[in-house]
């Protein structure tokens, strides 16, 4: 019990001597990711004409309160709302589905995709090399700043627009 | 870490844009572009960033290498090995694969629940397995000590298998496989995610092989029917297994039952003499509780009850002919609580308690008719385990991940009850060289207890009985490489060294003759794991990997038994013809093992071949393989209870399977 005792302690030593940061919650990584979103909705026309636009998160919620700041805004005329799902069933009706899927397995993906076939989702993901797997946008953390790259073929492919602006902005477009 | 103030000041002016008010709509694609961020620790690790290497064998695997069994996942994986006498396989690991060792030095996970059972600290490999290889999502490892999270057995690495929910079969599922010797296996399977939230899946297998007819030249006299076991080696397992899932909330009962007949005659049973056999049970059910909190904390609880039994059959001429029965019983529940907790910045907090009772451990010996008892020992005890784990962020490129578990262990009570108290630390440092390189430094101990067969079993049966035993322990030093040379191509290597003492083994006291176990002296290894992958845009996947390990007893500073230093294994899957189907080629070299008795078996290579597709029609899946496609013959080394010094395996042969789903 002693070795215990003084791991303990030599731990609590450690921890106390760290540099310690002070971060608002709400200032992450998914804050600005939400903001990502957000403008991917502006900047993409879809061929519906519906007064909703439904942001959709696919698996396990990464965002937290952060994206339901967007929920209720309006863009391009359409009302933002932002749905949480376990069913990939419910995302063929989204406008842009943000697929967490764990593991992030190629074919884990694929599946996915596949199941929402033929319909006009705008898929995103920030897991690694998606835009690859079919996903269309693909965002990535470079030197501490987020990227994204599309997948310009797969969202033509669905008839959505993108607008060039996003295009220009894009790391890499495919 | 990156400063708070940076995202305000850093790139446009503070105050115009104020993102902790929730302005986030107001920011221009271009700000967000160039704001620096924190980068929210994730509860999923990636295997980067795991304090150890991890293998993961995918379902898409296990179908495109035909695996029948997890044993033939797990032989693909770089430094595992499996040996089969015939009548059991067990489980191998970087060197460490002791002739009359149950796999008790790995820990087997389904869905992270501990399936080692409580008698022998086993887990079945082959059709004795929890789980059907079909209804499985996937297979990770966990190479090196994992004691300080997940206490005993945690040895040398942790299995976890992973299954799949219902979504994944998504309707009715049926299953049918012929092999070589007449076998068969049929399943059926059902599961679907319900609007209700609701995710369900059933399945029931059953699969029966009739055996070749064996020789064995150890005993090639007319008496004993010129070496020829017939009909001996006949093999039958069922399997059920359900899994329900609600919001937070699972459920999984799982089952196995398997009966092997024996042909070896081992324990100078008989030769050819039905009805030696082995049945063994095991049967597992599981409630959890997994839920977050809050955005930076997440509660884990299970119950599981689980039940495991034996029943050996084995072939004695006294005379008169008799069957003596060798039996056990294990019966066990077990209590897990766990937080995980992100709430202190750059910490990754894991807290938890593991509680186990042992209910029954029951072990007897008896000659069924005319009935004499050897042996009926009955044991219970418990183990609680503690365990505090910190993955500490030192900054974007150093990760600290130290660990300690506490355990107490109380087994035999009534007469003897031995209470033992051991602390499992392990300390990581993980390090991003560049976002392509990560390098991991690791340190630390595992263990694993003397086991109830091992304690009590012996006492009269002409073993002395020694409840002195003391836990084995190993400590371990690691270092890891990963590197990605580019988007397809993935490079890891890791080297170690660890050293066992109090190693348990089976010793004959050399002035009686008696056999006991003891802890023997201390023994070294020192080896090397290096991994390549390339998986490139069209769907080749190609995976191989070298495993080298030099052992060494201390004692007599000889190498280990069935020790192998060399391991080179491939596997590479492709589509073909027009990309409706899969072909996977598998390679598997071994050098050669030494033997109980100081022989040793030649090395070897086997290739396996399976052409598999989904394509064909909707909804139907075949799959064609064919095992040791050159028809090598090789062997492997089996323990002391046999009069072989080694067991030739299977020769070439094939399996055709086909799944359909409503």
């Amino acid at each position: 019990m002693k070795t215990i005792k003084n791991l303990l302690l030599l731990y609590a030593i450690l921890v106390a001597q760290m540099p310690v940061v002070a971060v608002a919650d709400n200032v992450s990584e998914y804050t600005i990711k939400a903001g990502f979103i957000y403008n991917f909705a502006k900047f993409t026309q879809w061929p519906d004409k519906s007064d909703e636009l439904k942001i959709c998160i696919f698996g396990k919620d990464p965002f937290g309160k952060n994206i339901d700041k967007i929920d209720g805004k309006i863009s391009n005329g359409r009302t933002i709302r932002v749905i949480r799902t376990q069913k990939i069933d419910e995302v063929r009706s989204c406008h842009i589905a943000f697929l967490n899927i764990i593991p992030p397995e190629r074919y884990l993906f694929e599946r996915a995709l596949k199941k929402i076939d033929g319909t006009h989702v705008l898929t995103v993901s920030d897991a690694r090399n998606v835009t690859e797997f079919g996903v269309m946008i693909g965002l990535s953390i470079n030197d501490d700043k987020i990227a994204f790259d599309v997948n310009h073929t797969m969202a033509l492919a669905s008839d959505l627009e993108i607008s060039a602006k996003l295009l220009r902005l894009a790391r890499e477009v495919n | 870490m990156t400063c708070a103030s940076k995202i305000f000041a850093h790139e446009y002016n503070a105050g115009q844009v104020n993102i902790e008010a929730g302005d986030i709509t107001e920011i221009s694609l271009e700000q967000l572009l160039n704001t620096e961020v924190f980068t929210a620790s994730k509860f999923n690790q990636k295997t980067s960033e795991a304090p150890s290497r991890v293998t993961v064998i995918t379902s898409d695997a296990i179908r495109q290498f035909g695996y029948r069994t997890v044993k033939d996942i797990l032989n693909s994986i770089p430094g595992l090995y499996t040996t089969y006498d015939r009548n059991y396989s067990y489980l191998g690991v970087r060197g460490f694969g002791l002739p009359g060792d149950y796999s008790t030095r790995i820990l087997m996970l389904l869905d992270g629940q501990r399936v080692n059972d409580n008698i022998y600290d086993s887990f079945g490999i082959d059709y004795d397995s929890i789980i059907n290889v079909d209804l499985i999502e996937r297979v990770e490892f966990s190479a090196g000590p994992g004691s300080a999270i997940y206490g005993a057995n945690a040895v040398f690495g942790v299995i976890n298998v992973i299954t799949k929910s219902g979504d994944a079969i998504d309707g009715v599922q049926v299953s049918a496989d012929y092999a070589s010797e007449n076998s068969r296996r049929a399943r059926v399977s059902a599961g679907s995610s319900f609007d209700s939230g609701i995710d369900a899946l059933f399945s029931a297998s059953a699969y029966k092989s009739d055996g070749a007819d064996l020789y064995f030249p150890e005993f090639d006299d007319p008496a004993t029917n010129n070496g020829v076991a017939v009909g001996r080696d006949y093999h039958e397992s069922q399997n059920l297994f359900l899994k329900l899932k609600y919001e937070s909330w699972g459920f999984e009962a799982a089952y196995n039952n398997r009966t092997k007949g024996i042909p070896t005659a081992s324990y100078e049973q008989e030769f050819n003499m039905p009805p030696s056999e082995t049945t063994d049970t095991l049967g597992m059910a599981t409630l959890t509780y997994d839920s977050a909190i809050d955005s930076r904390s997440q509660v884990f609880g299970s119950i599981s009850l689980g039940r495991f039994e034996y029943i050996g059959d084995y072939i004695y001429d006294y005379p008169p002919l008799t069957v003596n029965r060798d039996e056990s019983l294990g019966e066990w529940w077990n209590a897990e609580l766990r937080y995980q907790s992100t709430h202190f910045d750059n910490h990754r907090i894991i807290l938890g308690t593991e509680l186990q009772n042992n209910g029954t451990q029951q072990q007897a010996n008896y000659d069924v008719d005319p009935f004499a008892s050897y042996l009926d020992d009955m044991r219970s005890g418990e183990r609680y385990g503690l365990y505090l784990q910190d993955e500490i962020k030192l900054s974007q490129q150093l990760i600290l991940n130290a660990g300690i578990r506490y355990d107490r262990n109380i087994y035999g009570t009534n007469t003897s009850n031995i209470k033992k108290s051991i602390a499992s630390p392990r300390l990581a440092l993980i390090y991003a060289m560049q976002p392509e390189t990560t390098l991991k430094f690791i340190y630390g101990t595992s263990y694993r207890n003397p086991n109830a067969y091992e304690l009590f079993y012996p006492e009269t049966l002409g073993y002395l009985p020694n409840t002195e035993l003391e836990p084995e322990e190993v400590e371990t030093f690691e270092i890891g490489i990963e590197h990605y040379l580019n988007n397809n191509f993935r490079l890891a290597a890791s080297f170690y060294s660890n050293k066992t003492t109090n190693l348990i083994g089976l010793f004959e006291d050399p002035g009686t003759g008696d056999l006991f176990f003891n802890n023997l002296d201390d023994v070294t290894a020192q080896g090397t794991d290096l991994e390549a992958e390339y998986i490139d845009d069209n769907g080749l996947q190609l995976r191989s990997s070298y495993s080298f390990v030099d052992t060494e007893d201390k004692s007599t500073g000889v190498r280990l038994t069935n020790s192998p230093e060399h391991m080179f294994k491939f596997n590479m899957s492709a589509p073909v013809f027009r990309q409706n189907a899969d072909a996977g080629i598998e390679f598997q070299y071994m050098s050669s093992r030494t033997t109980p008795n100081g022989g040793s078996t030649g090395g070897y290579s086997i290739t396996n071949l399976t052409l598999s597709s989904q394509k064909i029609y909707e909804r139907l899946e075949l799959s064609a393989s064919i095992y040791n496609l050159f028809d090598k013959q090789y062997a492997d080394p089996v323990s002391v209870e046999h009069v072989q010094s080694s067991i030739v395996q299977d020769g070439r042969n094939f399996r055709i399977k086909a799944s359909y789903t409503f």
